[in-house]
């Protein structure tokens, strides 16, 4: 019997051990996340740091180490240098930390900010730090991301659903220049990043919605939208079973730049020229694709670069007691292929 | 005894078969309860979408109705231009809940305002209205000019000679949003816009982080979404293309149960009214009724198998009373006559080996004189205090009776030695004191006839003679002794 009892107590006993454990590890952990909350400051980027006049413009975007967030910082900067005004930016490091960018909102309030520009992480959580900015006559220019709220002066983002109708308007031009007939029965594979970000689901909303007016019912997108978390691997992988598996499959497509990536690599590791292929961004893989005259694919590209700069010119106007003529400004994409890929324009847009 | 254990088991055997029925017939109501709640929970749910989606009809009717109107306006006024028509449409329309009025000519020229002639002509939507050649509407897009989710109608209008212009009057998607916002089903319900091709749809409201005017995609979603048996993603997805009035689905989503309704908005094209609720909600308060009937009828199984019970019980403790009535001698606790025959009978009749036993007839002395000397209830005293003497000395199984008045008979089963039957005499003579009223210890005096079993006799009517005699022989031989049978003849 005390071995019995001594046997049924074990478990008893490492179930206490382990409920210690993690109240223990969870309180250690606590006090350590409290203590380790990231203090986010400002870099001037440009403009006199004794400046006297209310020329401070302070910028706030979603993540430091971004290339496109550095391009849109660049297009601000060139902006804020032709009009001779100060430009601060300040960035979070992880596209979660909402409470970061309040507290570069308020650090911007308190500095004196002439004009703010956010890149918001959430629509939702911080309209009420924008109210309370635009309640000291503020000026408040939103890019990339819109707000629920009509509290803020204009907004300069790419129109998703305009992004998402273009690239399936893309696909649609490749396939019929391809001569695939509307009675023919093929596939249409799409993958995505993240079910949760809604710029990926406008991009997707787009396309479904241009599908259904205008492609043929026989050419059919797969039910199953694959979504890879941002695992360009998870892409590579996922579109290499399609590829293996899919009997009547004709065309991919990548709604964000780490499905584009992981989509192209698939078709070129596979030499898959049969493949027709619309992507976003540049990468270098969308690169080798598009320009590659043995596939068909094209690539959807946003003007970040108008986003920095017009941002910048529109806080000027403001200041300067003009209103914004609109409130959304869609700063539009570029499809490109192998054939526009030469305009001076596609070249611009890519050089940013 | 035989009988009344298999009267207990056939009890027992019914109690059991009541409660399976019982449970039977919970559980096949309960059973169906459920399958009740479902059903109008489907109805209720459908209920809604349905008066939602009319409500939408009817705001959509409003909305448009005055360009409608203003449409048949301009039909009359052929011979008027265009810009004519414009310039009047702007100086209106601050009075209208439109949030941009414009023309499209017959020959393509577009009067409208920059900005909203830009979004209209960037997403197609004048050729696609061109072409229509009849009513047109574009679905929800962004404003350029303020931001906001509108949608804009097209209304053709006649020019004459064939020709045929149309007039464009866009509105705020919040206005068809407010129509689907009710207190009543706040926070409750996820209600939608939902396009059958594209299988987009348009929040109308906040619901679970979900904002109004956010897009969703049925494709996306699908594979969130385990369809419940009967139900499926291509059975909803053609239903709708297919342009039925409505329908009802249930699906599990992240651990939960959803309804999605359905429902066709008519002034919209291809468009549904969706509505999505935890099947859970429609449930409380059937929920609670459920739950009343649940325990009332539980509580009424409960109470019946016990008061089953307490009847079974009550009738047992009748029938022990009852025998115990029938066979015991109620003055002084033992065996009545018949009672004792009935167990000398179940003795001989056994099948016991070498059956033997003395009986032994008590008759007390001159017991009609101690009654009339110290009273009716001394002499009862005396016949309680004997029968007790002769049920503490008695051995078990020995059989102890009263066979009437001051008459005692004892059966010593397996017992055939006189030595022994006067042993057992002289402790119960030497026992055999009542103490009386005042103080007063009375002896007990007492004549036994002895019969033996089966020697003197096998019938026991017979046997019980013998014993009798016996007794006889010893009242007349002075009383106070012990007489055996064999030694009368």
């Amino acid at each position: 019997m005390p071995v019995k009892r001594l046997i049924m107590a074990v478990p008893v006993v490492l179930i206490l051990m382990s409920i210690l454990v993690a109240c223990g590890y969870g309180a250690d952990h606590n006090s350590d996340t409290q203590t380790e909350r990231k203090v986010y400051t400002y870099d001037r980027v440009t403009g006199a740091a004794d400046a006297k006049e209310e020329k401070d413009i302070y910028m706030i975007t979603k993540v430091a180490d971004s290339d496109y967030w550095l391009s849109i910082q660049r297009a601000a900067k060139q902006a804020a240098d032709e009009v001779g005004y100060n430009l601060y930016y300040g960035a979070t490091e992880n596209e979660a930390d909402v409470e970061g960018q309040r507290q570069l909102i308020e650090d911007a309030v308190k500095a004196g900010a002439d004009a703010i520009i956010l890149a918001p992480l959430d629509s939702d959580a911080l309209v009420p730090d924008v109210q309370k900015v635009k309640e000291q006559d503020i000026p408040v220019i939103l890019i990339d991301t819109i707000l629920n709220t009509k509290e803020y002066d204009v907004c300069y983002m790419t129109d998703n659903m305009q992004a998402g109708r273009l690239a399936a308007q893309k696909l649609r031009q490749l396939l019929l220049n391809e001569c695939v007939s509307d009675a023919e029965e093929i596939e249409i594979a799409i993958q995505i990043g993240s079910a949760n970000s809604q710029t990926i689901i406008d991009r997707l909303a787009g396309f479904l919605e241009y599908w259904a007016d205008y492609a043929p019912v026989n050419w059919k997108v797969s039910d199953d939208v694959y979504v890879n978390n941002g695992d360009v691997e998870d892409a590579a992988a996922h579109a290499a079973q399609c590829l293996e598996s899919e009997q009547n499959l004709k065309a991919m497509v990548g709604l964000n730049n780490g499905s584009s990536q992981g989509i192209a690599q698939s078709i070129i590791d596979h030499k898959r020229t049969d493949i027709m292929m619309v992507g976003f961004d540049y990468s270098d893989q969308m690169k080798a694709l598009v320009t590659s005259p043995d596939y068909d694919a094209a690539t959807v590209v946003q003007n970040q670069h108008d986003m920095g700069y017009e941002a910048v010119m529109a806080a000027v106007e403001i200041r300067q007691g003009n209103t914004p003529a609109y409130k959304f400004v869609d700063t539009g994409v570029n499809v490109i292929d192998i054939d526009n890929l030469e305009e001076e324009e596609i070249q611009r847009s890519l050089a940013q | 005894m035989k009988g009344e254990k298999r009267k207990l088991g056939v009890l027992k055997f019914i109690i059991v078969i009541y409660a399976l029925f019982c449970i039977i017939v919970f559980a096949v109501t309960m059973t169906a309860q459920e399958n009740l709640n479902e059903q109008q929970n489907v109805t209720q749910t459908k209920q809604i979408a349905g008066l939602l989606a009319e409500k939408m009809n009817a705001s959509f009717a409003y909305v448009i109705g005055y360009a409608k109107e203003y449409a048949l306006t301009l039909e009359q006024r052929q011979n008027e231009d265009l810009p004519t028509f414009y310039e009047e449409q702007q100086k209106m329309i601050r009075d209208t809940e439109y949030s941009g009025l414009g023309l499209v000519g017959p020959d393509g020229t577009v009067y409208g305002e920059e900005g909203q002639v830009a979004d209209l002509k960037k997403y197609g939507y004048i050729d696609d209205a061109i072409k229509t050649k009849e009513q047109y509407i574009t679905e929800p897009y962004r404003s350029c000019v303020s931001g906001d989710h509108i949608l804009t109608v097209f209304l053709p209008f006649d020019r004459g000679e064939g020709q045929q212009a149309l007039l464009f009057a866009s509105f705020q998607l919040k206005s068809l949003q407010d129509v689907a916002d009710t207190s009543v089903l706040e926070d409750q319900a996820g209600i939608f816009l939902l396009n059958a091709y594209s299988g987009n749809h348009i929040s109308c409201v906040e619901w679970q982080s979900i904002m109004p005017g956010s897009w969703r995609s049925l494709k996306l979603e699908k594979s969130k979404m385990r369809f419940q048996e009967g139900y499926s993603y291509d059975r909803f997805v053609q239903s709708m293309r297919s342009g039925d009035e409505d329908g009802i689905i249930i699906v599990d989503q992240d651990g939960t149960t959803y309804m999605v309704a359905y429902e066709k908005i008519e002034s919209m094209p291809d468009w549904y009214m969706v509505i999505k609720m935890e099947s859970e909600q429609l449930l409380d308060e059937s929920l609670k009724v459920q739950r009343y009937i649940w325990f009332g009828s539980a509580a009424m199984v409960l109470a019946t198998a016990l008061m089953v019970w307490y009847l079974f019980k009550r009738e047992e403790r009748e029938k022990r009373r009852f025998r115990q009535l029938s066979t015991i001698d109620m003055l002084t606790n033992v065996y009545n006559r018949r009672e004792f025959d009935h167990c000398l009978d179940l003795y001989v009749a056994s099948d016991e080996e070498n059956k033997c036993g003395m009986l032994l007839f008590f008759d007390l002395d001159e017991f009609k004189k101690i009654n009339d000397t110290y009273g009716h209830k001394s002499g009862d005293h005396i016949l309680r205090t004997f029968a007790g003497i002769l049920q503490s000395i008695c051995a078990g199984g020995s059989v102890v009776g009263r066979f009437g008045g001051d008459e005692f008979v004892v059966f010593l089963k397996g017992c055939t030695e006189k030595s022994v039957v006067r042993r057992f005499v002289q402790d119960i003579r030497e026992q055999a004191f009542c103490e009386m009223a005042k103080g007063e210890r009375l002896r007990i005096s007492f004549s036994v006839g002895a019969a033996l079993y089966p020697t003197d006799a096998v019938d026991l009517d017979e046997l019980c003679n013998c014993a009798d005699q016996a007794v006889y022989k010893a009242k007349q031989s002075g009383k106070d002794t012990l007489v055996f049978y064999d030694e009368t003849t």
